[in-house]
């Protein structure tokens, strides 16, 4: 069992603090790093993977500051940057052999059996300049796992895929999780609900919750809601209410979160994460 | 290591735009040399020039000198008359024209008595300084001075007539230079800013040879690219200046070229040519570490490639404008030097009361600006994203 600790982190940009005082320990699991843009996800899984320094606090390995550990903390790491575009006149298989000299230590057979993994095999002969997005983030994950890593980041690694591409990532995903700290970056709440064991919800630099997917939405019971409107008075609804969802034509059926139940006609449901990101980052939508 | 410098060649060389813009710069050098350095092309004084020379080369015997002296009187009588034959006869005419081989033997004639005064010449210059040496108020510098102008002048004669015009023209030729450091801004200004750009820096960040070794790898990758380009360059010149121009007299040494005859070097024309070449690789290694670390310092291409610019732009203007009192020995550590130096004349720096070569200074210099800029990249280079 490995542990990640993130103690006290800071870390301010000019008058802009990104992060403000995060504290979190990650065992062997899948963590859903959950937040807005500009909520500081992108700083911390920089300052936790080593690229950047905080200005006060400390990221420790098994229970060693990753400052003291130096290139033996990089042997554990795999990392996927936000948008990966590789170099265009590379094949696949050169970007994994390079990969391989910069990670150190790596055979060739397991360059052909991670490609075989994420299943780029065909295509590893072709220029990286010619794959799609899904392929690029499948030769991406490819890359991170080439040192078997016990610390895996992906930074948005989903933004721009198409649905298909997305499951298909999720199920690599599922494959690679046991025996590993997987930390995955987005604000795209489906994925993180389909993979991550916990959710680690980010917001304005500070770490608002840490905990399942099922306790997070237990917080918000009783206070999500749907009812008919008439399209007329949609408008007023989505001004003055956290509306999480808006269907049917008319009437339409709003699901709103609030405290107390809006109107006569209301039915309280199951909240879900979408509700939940909604409550904490939302405001009147 | 060897992995990541060859990976790092193929970032810097492997991109498409880089063969095909260095094929069009090669091929933009050709078309300036067969256009300006061709004396088969429209000057039919080049050409004449060319074939009395191939005529007349080899060892100034008497025999030789008599046979010059008799065509450049005929020649002389030609012009002082005022009437000759203006009509165009290339089998008659080296240049094609009487008034043409007029000109072209009393050229040769000077060159005849450059030949046979220069032994004494160089004598004369070499006992003068032994001869200052003799006054006692001297300073140490100046008596130093004369003892190396004597030991360099001393002893020279000329013995052939050889047409060296081809290899002076070699040494002079800049346009391949201008477009070689535009090469190197193109692929060592794009070393570290093709990192970010690409989204790789961070992958680079996390990975156990992505700091120091990556660094070492585009360095290194940079100094052989350059040497590469460099070499390739030079060869081409040289062929194309060989087949267009003709250079002769490879073996002669360097001070029988009228351009050189005061250079202190005692050196053939084909060991100056690589002395320079390999001062000129110097000067563009220099260069092309100062654009590796301005990649590093940047963050986009096209600031790096201005700042690369501006700096070359600046070094050029230093080097033209500095050239008295203090901006000499200040042009002295100037890396153009290394690209521009000639060895024509005598000329020296005051180091300790020790006459130093200019040339000599630039290349102690030039070793250690790049010594200097290779630990900037190491450290910019190695620095986390």
């Amino acid at each position: 069992m490995t542990t990640l600790t993130v103690s006290h982190l800071t870390k301010q940009y000019r008058r802009f603090r990104a992060l403000d005082n995060v504290s979190v320990t990650l065992e062997d699991g899948v963590y859903g790093l959950l937040g807005p843009n500009g909520a500081g996800k992108t700083t911390l899984i920089r300052t936790v993977a080593g690229i950047q320094p905080p200005d006060s606090g400390a990221v420790a390995w098994n229970g060693t500051p990753i400052a003291q550990l130096g290139n033996a903390y990089y042997d554990n790491i795999g990392y996927l940057p936000q948008y990966p575009r590789f170099y265009a006149h590379f094949t696949g298989i050169e970007m994994m052999r390079y990969m391989a000299a910069l990670k150190g230590g790596v055979p060739e057979q397991r360059i052909t059996e991670m490609l075989e993994f994420v299943n780029l095999t065909g295509e590893a002969d072709k220029k990286v300049g010619a794959y799609s997005g899904g392929m690029r983030q499948r030769l991406g994950i490819a890359c991170a796992l080439l040192n078997d890593p016990k610390l895996l980041i992906l930074d948005e690694p989903t933004a721009g895929l198409d649905p298909i591409e997305r499951i298909r990532f999720r199920n690599t995903l599922a494959r690679i999780r046991s025996g590993r700290i997987i930390l995955l970056a987005t604000h795209i709440v489906p994925d993180v609900d389909a993979l991550a064991d916990r959710i680690l919800l980010l917001g304005g630099g500070r770490l608002l919750r840490n905990g399942s997917a099922g306790a997070l939405c237990r917080e918000l019971d009783g206070q999500v809601w749907e009812y008919p409107v008439s399209a007329e008075h949609l408008p007023e609804i989505l001004h003055q209410m956290q509306v999480s969802s808006v269907r049917g034509e008319n009437p339409v059926t709003v699901r709103v979160i609030a405290e107390s139940a809006p109107t006569a006609d209301t039915k309280a449901v199951a909240p879900n994460l979408d509700d939940v990101f909604l409550h904490h980052f939302g405001g009147a939508v | 290591m060897i992995a990541l410098i060859r990976f790092e060649l193929k970032k810097a060389l492997g991109r498409r735009i880089i063969p095909v813009i260095l094929l069009m710069l090669l091929t933009l050098n050709a078309v300036n040399i067969t256009r300006h350095h061709n004396i088969f092309a429209s000057d039919p004084m080049a050409r004449g020039r060319y074939e009395l020379y191939c005529t007349l080369r080899g060892e100034m015997t008497d025999e030789k000198r008599e046979m010059i002296g008799e065509n450049y009187r005929a020649a002389q009588l030609i012009l002082s008359g005022g009437r000759y034959d203006t009509a165009y006869d290339p089998a008659r005419y080296y240049s094609g024209y009487a008034y043409g081989d007029a000109n072209l033997w009393r050229e040769v004639q000077e060159e005849s008595d450059r030949i046979a005064a220069y032994e004494a010449d160089m004598q004369a210059l070499s006992d003068a300084a032994v001869a200052a040496n003799e006054n006692p108020a001297l300073s140490d510098f100046y008596r130093r001075q004369n003892a190396q102008i004597s030991a360099a002048y001393s002893g020279r004669a000329l013995h052939d007539l050889s047409r060296l015009e081809g290899a002076a023209a070699l040494s002079d030729y800049r346009f391949s230079t201008v477009l070689l450091i535009l090469m190197l801004i193109l692929i060592a200004g794009n070393l570290y800013v093709t990192e970010r750009e690409n989204g790789m820096a961070e992958a680079l960040c996390t990975a156990r040879n992505g700091g120091r070794k990556t660094a070492a790898a585009k360095l290194i990758s940079a100094l052989l690219v350059t040497a590469a380009l460099c070499i390739l360059f030079s060869a081409a010149d040289f062929a194309l200046f060989m087949y267009f121009y003709r250079i002769d007299g490879l073996s002669q040494p360097i001070y029988a070229a009228e351009a050189f005859a005061d250079s202190p070097l005692r050196c053939t024309v084909w060991q100056y040519l690589l002395l320079t070449g390999a001062t000129k690789l110097l000067g563009l290694c220099v260069l092309s570490t100062a654009f590796t670390a301005l990649s590093a310092a940047m963050r986009n291409a096209v600031p790096v490639f201005f700042s690369a610019v501006l700096l070359t732009v600046a070094l050029m203007l230093c080097y033209t404008f500095w050239n008295t009192g203090a901006g000499v020995l200040l042009n002295c550590i100037n890396p153009l030097r290394l690209l521009l130096t000639k060895w024509t004349a005598y000329a020296v720096c005051n180091v300790a009361e020790y006459p130093v070569f200019v040339p000599v200074m630039a290349v102690c210099a030039g070793t250690v600006w790049l010594m200097l800029n290779s630990v900037i990249c190491m450290t910019a280079g190695r620095r986390r994203v």
